[in-house]
């Protein structure tokens, strides 16, 4: 079990997969962590977007706000029915974005309010998870590099699958 | 910073093409798009002004096969060149794995180049890069217009750190695959994490 196991295995066992349309927890850097995208690929699209869309917003408000209170902040861009919806969440060490896209809503705001116990619940969830997974995961991923080295024939076959 | 799963054998990494406007950087993600198999690639994302010019980011994500055993996504972005944009690019180098110095060989354009990469330089030492130690790849861009500096020039103005260079025209699409598979290598022989057993 990893993050990514632990994160999915919430979201799908808790049926949180479900609460919009679209539901996705991403990185910082738009790396997306969890998505119940079934295309990964627009998964991706998602994860940089809403990445994008948080710093650019987090900027913004550090024009009048220097204390960094990122726990407090939550974005929205919605109207009565549709929208889009972020907070942050903290997994472990590191910040990740905790995101929504939904459309048709009778209560945006009902969906908004469950989001926000939901990011708790995994919080609290990821925690406990991540205290007994942590030490032998790290021993054994940070030892040197992944690829001592990589022929010119092998990144020739990587970029056949692109069918160039 | 690369993102790799052990357990489903994937690995994500960021490239981001920089240099100055109007170099070619959003030319080179989309002739990259133009020619890979609709199922390696995803949605082009492009936050461009009325006239085309990049006005945050463009973002494709690229599926390249498996090495290894490990499964390849490289999630492409650009920032905008235009000089007063600095904002946006200091967000988007925020994780990167990887950077396509996009240069301009129009003899006039040598001094936004060298302006460019200087705050390149900046911006990642401003988030604890060291841009000596970052994949890095140039590339000279434009080869087929008239008034270009020499590729000599350009090594000798631009490349003092002695990385991987190219020879572009972005636009027919020279040099633009040769400068990814050379990013794309040095990013992943640059992954933390041996493997496992």
């Amino acid at each position: 079990m990893n993050v990514t196991s632990l994160v999915k295995e919430f979201f799908v066992e808790n049926e949180f997969d479900l609460l919009s349309e679209k539901v996705a927890i991403i990185r910082q850097d738009g790396n997306v962590l969890y998505a119940n995208s079934i295309n990964s690929l627009e998964a991706s699209n998602i994860g940089a977007l809403v990445s994008g869309v948080w710093q650019a917003a987090q900027s913004l408000s550090s024009l009048v706000n220097k204390s960094q209170l990122s726990r407090e902040y939550r974005l929205s861009f919605d109207t009565s029915s549709d929208g889009i919806y972020i907070l942050p969440v903290s997994l472990g060490e590191s910040p990740y974005y905790f995101c929504s896209i939904f459309k048709d809503r009778m209560n945006p705001g009902k969906l908004k309010q469950n989001m926000r116990s939901v990011s708790f619940l995994l919080e609290a969830y990821m925690r406990e998870e991540l205290l007994s997974l942590k030490a032998p995961q790290d021993s054994k991923e940070s030892s040197g590099y992944l690829f001592e080295n990589i022929t010119d024939a092998e990144m020739d076959q990587l970029f056949v699958a692109t069918g160039i | 910073m690369s993102f790799v799963n052990y357990h489903t054998k994937e690995i994500n990494c960021k490239i981001v093409y920089y240099g100055p406007g109007l170099g070619g950087k959003t030319t080179n993600i989309q002739h990259v798009y133009q020619r890979v198999s609709s199922q390696a690639k995803g949605k082009m994302v492009t936050l461009n002004t009325e006239n085309e010019r990049t006005l945050f980011f463009d973002f494709l994500p690229l599926d390249l096969g498996s090495i290894r055993g490990f499964k390849t996504r490289f999630h492409l972005y650009t920032v905008p060149g235009q000089v007063f944009y600095e904002a946006s690019r200091k967000l988007i180098l925020r994780g990167v794995d990887g950077v396509v110095f996009v240069a301009d060989s129009q003899v006039e354009r040598m001094e936004s180049n060298i302006e460019s990469l200087e705050g390149l330089k900046r911006n990642l030492s401003e988030q604890g890069y060291d841009i000596k130690k970052l994949p890095l790849v140039m590339q000279w861009n434009k080869r087929d217009l008239p008034n270009i500096a020499s590729t000599h020039d350009m090594q000798k103005k631009l490349n003092t750190l002695d990385v991987p260079s190219f020879e572009a025209c972005a636009v027919k699409g020279d040099g633009v695959f040769e400068t990814l598979k050379m990013i794309s290598k040095l990013v992943l022989l640059n992954i933390k994490g041996g493997l496992e057993d």
